[in-house]
């Protein structure tokens, strides 16, 4: 049984804060966040905003929509401040959007009733490559918003795979997270083992490239260039092959069995990859094996190769396993450590979604099932699972860090743990 | 004849568009749009009207495509230049005379496999519009000799119309006005009333619409010994701890609590 006495202030008031690429989560204890795009509008300064009494400069938030005009408008005006979980320093419109997201989160959540209500502890979780100025920059904002609204008693910054272990109830694990632009590998023990990151630059855009090629020698080349079809096809026929070479084999002497069909919902738009169907394999096999042979002649043709890691005088390749880019970055741990940490490794992340029809179990299989398969082949043991929760698990994991966290545990820049408090800090 | 298969659409579009054509927007209400692509070169708008024959039986075959090319001289004057039918699978001999397409001017491209050969090619059908535009025309004249025939009836009745307001009783005429005004603020002490009632129908709706979002977040319940909570004495029968009651699974039992909790005291080691 755990011994701990959880503080009826941080059981009301703790607020957990999730900055994804894609989505902004956030709330206080529940058990569900609230969600919102991550991106901000800038309302142009026109005669028609002006005789229609807009005085905003900046929404966030579902108000966005009623904002959208032409295409060339949102490019202008539409900014979507994070890329890859990156916000670049100087890029002052998006830490804007960053600080109005925040704003609107503690606006919308903060009880205005409660008399014994002196600021949220607020736990927000960053990219694990995240570089310190965002860390900074991020304490800034808090601070900003506590002097405007008196939001915040205190705050720390924890990085996603922390959260995502946390959330899984892990504190000796691998967490594996992959998005749409790149992939962090990182080993836990009770913190994030930092020289144990690994981070390649590859993720689900991989396989939203191949499905474009496969699109295009399939004859539907004119399909290939709308990104948000592509992204359909890959999510509806793409599957993990057990191993590629065997699942070819079986697709070509067995086609009608692989037809790979999809008709876009909606539409009278319909794809028929016919005598190509086992092309479907090479969808699923890009995200976890680059490298095969079978990849090289798209590279010719002009497929995007992923770049290389470099860390320190090492260099990973950017095609590299991913079940083997995992032995290298539990490698870098203490040996002791390593069995605990290849027993739980956790995938988290929407490139790690992929179904498996049960009439293709047998050639094909799910993302922890790719991972142990490549990791047998190093002879390792391991056991991979998929998250329970994969669109939530980092803002769960915030709430956790912010109910148990002593309070008298102030931020260190040399732990980069602790809370940067009112009174203190700001 | 069933819907186009999308692939014989890209097949096309990728053979016009290598031809230097721009592709352009089907008209609005064009009729089976859905079989059309429509394209633009240089100032002439192309029409492709794409026939799947696969399950056409051949006895039909031709009547069909002779169908098709009445439909396109019938209708697509209106909106394009030339016209073309794309034909899969295309059976020779089983197409109307080649003079029938000659003398409408509708085009043929056969599209076989991945390949896609132009037979037959297309000629201006607009000029047929003429007439038709000719016909249009006196039909407008007739219209607006009508219009102007209203017009000057209308004329009449408003100078009528003048000629008694110059005689107008006054007298009368401001009793009408006075019963209008007191009409005016009976509506007007009316609206505000209904003012009144939908602000306050707003505000009831806003606050329930808080409460929904509230009761939607699944809130906690208050801690152990809070007013109105019964004790749960099975509690520690169970693990778990009275401090816990109540909170999401997430954070029940999450031996992470306890890590957290000892961060300090190793940091201070």
């Amino acid at each position: 049984m755990i011994a701990l006495s959880i503080d009826a202030y941080r059981r009301k008031y703790a607020y957990g804060e999730d900055y994804g690429t894609s989505y902004f989560k956030f709330g206080p204890v529940a058990e569900e966040p609230y969600m919102i795009e991550n991106r901000g509008y800038f309302i142009p300064d026109t005669i028609i905003t002006r005789v229609a009494g807009v005085t905003k400069t900046l929404v966030v938030g579902p108000e966005v929509t009623q904002y959208l005009g032409s295409k060339e408008d949102a490019a202008k005006y539409l900014v979507y401040p994070m890329r890859d979980g990156i916000v670049r320093r100087g890029d002052t419109r998006a830490w804007q959007v960053l600080k109005e997201l925040t704003r609107y989160g503690f606006e919308q959540t903060m009880p205005q009733e409660a008399k014994d209500f002196q600021g949220f502890y607020v736990t927000a979780a960053l990219s694990a490559i995240a570089p310190k100025y965002m860390y900074e920059e991020f304490f800034q904002i808090h601070a900003d918003l506590d002097e405007e609204l008196e939001a915040v008693k205190a705050v720390t910054i924890i990085p996603q795979p922390l959260a995502v272990a946390i959330a899984q109830k892990a504190v000796t694990c691998t967490v594996v997270e992959s998005g749409h632009g790149n992939t962090q590998i990182t080993p836990i023990s009770q913190y994030p083992i930092r020289g144990a990151i690994v981070s390649l630059n590859r993720g689900g855009a991989e396989a939203d490239a191949i499905t474009g090629e496969i699109l295009k020698d399939a004859g539907y080349g004119d399909l290939a260039s709308e990104e948000k079809l592509v992204r359909m096809v890959k999510e509806n026929i793409g599957l993990i092959p057990r191993d590629l070479d065997e699942a070819i084999r079986k697709a070509k002497e067995n086609p009608e069995k692989f037809k790979a069909y999809y008709k876009v919902p909606g539409t009278l738009t319909e794809i028929d990859l016919e005598e190509n169907s086992w092309m479907r394999f090479l969808i699923g096999e890009i995200v976890f094996n680059p490298e095969h042979e079978i990849f090289q002649s798209y590279y010719r043709r002009g497929l995007p190769r992923p770049r290389d890691t470099v860390i320190g005088d090492e260099k990973i390749p950017g095609t590299i396993k991913l079940g083997h880019a995992i032995a290298i970055s539990v490698g870098k741990t203490s040996v002791e450590l390593q069995p605990y940490l290849y027993k739980r490794i956790i995938l988290s992340g929407g490139n790690f979604a992929w179904k498996v029809p049960p009439e293709f179990e047998d050639v094909a299989c799910d993302a922890a099932t790719k991972i142990y398969l490549q990791m047998k082949e190093l002879d390792l043991e391991v056991r991979a699972e998929l998250t329970s929760d994969p669109a939530y698990s980092v803002w769960k994991g915030a709430i956790v860090y912010s109910i148990a966290l002593p309070d008298d545990y102030l931020w260190d820049w040399n732990r980069m743990e602790g809370w940067y408090k009112r009174g203190m800090h700001y | 004849m069933t819907a186009v298969p999308t692939k014989l659409r890209s097949l096309v579009r990728a053979y016009m568009l290598n031809k230097g054509l721009e592709e352009v927007e089907v008209p609005e209400f064009l009729s089976e749009r859905e079989r059309f692509l429509f394209f633009r070169d240089a100032n002439n708008i192309i029409a492709v009207k794409i026939l799947d024959m696969e399950n056409v039986p051949l006895t039909s075959y031709k009547s069909k495509v002779e169908e098709e090319i009445l439909k396109i001289v019938k209708e697509m004057p209106q909106y394009a230049d030339k016209a073309y039918l794309a034909i899969h699978p295309l059976k020779i001999a089983y197409l109307p005379p080649r003079r029938l397409f000659e003398a409408s001017g509708i085009g043929l491209i056969e599209i076989s496999g991945e390949e896609i050969v132009e037979k037959i090619p297309s000629r201006p059908i607009r000029y047929k519009l003429e007439a038709q535009t000719r016909r249009e025309l006196e039909h407008l004249d007739k219209e607006l000799r009508k219009l102007a025939e209203k017009m000057s009836v209308i004329e009449r009745r408003l100078l009528n119309v003048e000629t008694q307001l110059e005689n107008l009783d006054i007298p009368s005429a401001q009793a009408l006005e006075s019963r209008l005004s007191m009409e005016i603020e009976k509506l007007s002490k009316r609206i505000a009333t209904l003012e009144a009632q939908l602000t306050k129908i707003s505000a009831r709706v806003e606050a329930n619409e808080k409460r929904i979002r509230e009761l939607y977040r699944k809130p906690l319940l208050p801690l152990k010994g809070e007013p109105g909570i019964p004790a749960l004495p099975d509690i520690a029968e169970r693990g778990e701890l009275a401090e816990e009651t109540g909170l999401p699974d997430f954070i029940r039992g999450n031996p992470w609590l306890d890590v957290l909790k000892k961060t300090k005291k190793k940091s201070e080691k």
